[in-house]
């Protein structure tokens, strides 16, 4: 993964410096809230409902074992021991004080870590594929270019004050698991007729309450021209983007209201403008990047024995064998997700302890490194299946081993009304009952793969437009309520839900859900997943079930 | 209103036309119009010597590239601290050929702003109201000294073009003390001393 030299430890101690300075300021009254809030901001701090919220980056998703046990413990001495991880690929700590929060920065500099832009209307934590470097499916690794676009984006002088927020996904798979098509730049590695690999540029995705697939703008970019096709997207954006209302200040507004082709003509004159320039990326700079991302030794082995005997001897791993394994590019290796979805749980939180137990199972088993997946769970890349029985015994101990990965128990859920002063509805209290509903390790297998998200307000941070099944909590006259919408999805068909039918009470969640589920078992056809059938059968016969025919 | 020009405290000696009648103003004046003056206007302001165009934040750049190889200001406006349009029209003010002037940012402008600002193209800031113009003067140099160096290329670096230091995209160091081959200088911090008393604001 990507060590800091001398330069980015250099830099991400000036930048914690100056945040003292500025958390100084605030607290001496130099600074008014409104003043102090964007510079906070981009530095990951939040003010929530009860208490401030500090936002941890984690690039692209992938952290060390030094640094995970490093968010162990600040979530010990700063927060109450626990850390939540989000579906940005970063963590949140929940309870930090203002006052502490320049010596947590202090401490996260230490492991080549910062929160800087994990908020702000600026280019936040750039997103790529956790399974990249190990996916039998890769082109190329979607980290070296995301910490490419990391470098580029961090403090960059031109783009720190924009309209809104600002995602970017880099995915070099072909399949898209970074849900590429929601996000305000979507980058897909390609290649062209020529075999030379290069980008699909999306743009204008995205979820809120105005959710949009994202359009293809360019269908090749060579890679060299990278940052200075994203520098023209963002300076038209700057330039040009709403800034009288927060709702239709996104980029996706920007294109719908322009029109694609304005738009994209737009871009492309600026391109043409700053292309061959100071940004093009010399071959030797790439490689420079390229050299941190090195896959680790690893030596193809043909299947074990003793891990398809373990397999038959143990039917709960066989089970968490066949949920939480991917294909791994390196025979007799898979790549490992371990679930942060345990029945009755939050998703995505993890406690001190658990995070140390991760710690010491990827030095044991994957090379000291961990992703963090924007599904909230963690994947550990590189593990042989020699090791999968005792890293599950591992897994076990810790209570990480819930054998659910892409089931309808691997709930992703925002923090909703519990933590957030954005939300009109809870979030985690409804994930918990669903989780604890379909509880049966079995009954949650025989369902199949499905994914069901849930966010506490419009703004969706729970993804829900794009879950197979989605649940949106609305404030009806101070009571809550939560609309379903099925037939979203983020992969490469991505689409946005349809809204089933009049909300449900938040009593009434957990029936509508298991009643979504009875009609899916009744009407698909074979191994039929729930996406295809809901593709297949519209969301008629969804609907007549759990709302009758009137 | 005061000035402060790349660290200085300078007096504000441009006068804006505000509708008056050119012909009517002594042509030393240092004259500042809007871009609609500008185009109406034309050859009557030819006999300026010193001719700025103050934009508001939605004002196309481009399409004064010409007008902009005779301008000695370009004045920007930041309505509030967080309308960061006024970033992105210095930068392409910058980058025009031939543009050698000031760009001056006016308007709701934080200190914190001032890197970027500067690393966007702004060499003047107009001290706000309210500001103590010292105060304002130091914190431009030392925001400026604050970070060794940057992730990106920008408007900072272009005078780096001519001198023989390799081309570099994603980071450079400031300090003279650099190691990587990826180096240039754009600001010398002479010794780790005055860089440390730099935080000291």
């Amino acid at each position: 993964m990507y060590a800091y030299d001398d330069f980015d430890h250099a830099f991400v101690r000036e930048r914690a410096n100056e945040f003292r300075e500025q958390v100084a300021r605030r607290l001496a009254g130099e600074l008014t809230e409104d003043e102090f809030k964007p510079l906070r901001l981009m530095n990951g701090l939040y003010l929530q409902l009860h208490a401030y919220m500090l936002r941890v980056a984690i690039p692209y998703g992938t952290l060390s074992s030094a640094q995970m046990r490093r968010l162990a413990v600040i979530a010990r001495r700063w927060d109450r021991g626990y850390g939540h991880f989000t579906t940005r690929q970063n963590i949140q700590f929940n309870w930090p004080k203002l006052v502490d929060t320049p010596d947590i920065l202090d401490s996260l500099a230490e492991v080549e870590m910062h929160a800087i832009q994990t908020s702000g209307n600026c280019i936040r934590n750039v997103t790529a594929d956790p399974f990249s470097g190990a996916a039998a499916d890769e082109i190329e690794d979607s980290r070296v270019w995301a910490e490419i676009i990391r470098q580029w984006s961090t403090l960059h002088p031109e783009f720190t004050f924009l309209p809104r927020k600002f995602k970017i996904a880099v995915t070099g798979a072909e399949s898209n698991r970074t849900a590429v098509k929601f996000h305000d730049i979507g980058l897909r590695m390609r290649r062209n007729g020529a075999d030379e690999i290069g980008f699909e540029v999306i743009v204008g995705g995205g979820q809120g309450r105005t959710p949009i697939v994202g359009t293809t703008i360019r269908e090749f970019l060579p890679k060299q021209h990278l940052l200075s096709y994203l520098e023209a997207v963002l300076r038209t954006y700057n330039l040009l983007g709403r800034r009288d209302n927060l709702y239709k200040a996104r980029i996706k507004i920007l294109l719908a209201e322009t029109g694609v082709e304005a738009f994209t003509d737009a871009v492309e004159a600026e391109w043409e403008r700053i292309r061959g320039g100071a940004l093009t990326l010399p071959e030797d700079e790439i490689r420079r990047i390229e050299a941190h991302f090195a896959p680790p030794l690893l030596v193809a082995a043909s299947p074990d024995q003793a891990f398809a005997e373990a397999k038959r001897a143990q039917p709960d791993f066989a089970a968490w064998c066949r949920s939480n394994l991917f294909a791994h590019r390196v025979p007799g290796h898979a790549i490992v997700t371990i679930s942060l979805k345990p029945s009755g749980g939050i998703p995505g939180d993890a406690t001190a302890e658990q995070m140390e137990a991760v710690a010491d199972l990827a030095d044991r088993f994957s090379h000291g490194e961990i992703r963090v997946t924007h599904e909230q769970n963690l994947v550990l890349a590189d593990v042989r299946e020699a090791d999968l029985f005792t890293l599950w015994q591992g897994l076990v101990a810790a209570e990480l081993a819930t054998a659910n990965i892409g089931l309808i128990s691997d709930i992703i859920a925002c923090p909703g009304l519990d933590y957030c002063n954005l939300a009109n509805a809870r979030a985690i209290p409804v994930a918990q009952r669903i989780s604890r509903h379909f509880s049966d390790p079995a009954l949650v297998e025989e369902i199949g793969p499905i994914t069901l998200n849930i966010s506490g307000c419009i703004n969706a941070c729970g993804h829900h437009h794009a879950g197979h099944i989605g649940i949106l909590g609305v404030d009806k006259h101070g009571e809550e309520f939560y609309q379903i919408t099925l037939g979203g999805a983020a992969d490469d068909d991505a689409t946005v839900g349809r809204i089933l039918g009049p909300s449900v009470p938040y009593d009434g969640v957990v029936e509508a859900v298991e009643n979504v589920i009875q009609t899916y078992r009744n009407i698909r056809t074979g191994d039929e997943r729930f996406i295809d059938t809901v593709r297949r059968a519209g969301i008629n016969p969804f609907k007549e079930a759990l709302y009758g025919t009137r | 209103m005061a000035l402060v020009k790349n660290g200085l405290v300078v007096d504000d000696l441009w006068e804006s036309l505000d509708g008056r009648d050119p012909d009517t103003i002594d042509a030393k004046t240092a004259l500042l119009v809007s871009p609609a003056e500008l185009s109406a206007l034309g050859q009557r302001l030819s006999r300026f010597g010193q001719l700025g165009v103050a934009l508001a934040p939605a004002d196309d750049v481009r399409p004064l590239a010409e007008d902009l190889k005779r301008l000695a200001l370009v004045a920007l406006t930041l309505p509030k601290f967080n309308d960061g349009r006024a970033f992105s029209q210095a930068r392409l003010v910058r980058e025009a050929d031939g543009f050698k002037g000031e760009i001056r940012a006016t308007g709701h402008i934080l200190r914190d702003q001032l890197n970027f600002l500067r690393r966007s193209g702004v060499d003047t800031i107009e001290v706000p109201d309210d500001g103590d113009v010292d105060s304002w003067a130091r914190a431009w140099d030392a925001e400026a000294r604050r970070f060794r160096g940057y992730y990106q290329t920008a408007v900072d670096h272009h005078s780096n073009r001519a001198s023989s230091t390799p081309p570099t995209v994603l980071r450079r160091w400031t300090a003279p003390t650099a190691v990587s081959v990826l180096a240039t200088n754009a600001i010398v911090i002479q010794d780790a001393t005055s860089y440390a008393g730099a935080w000291a604001y």
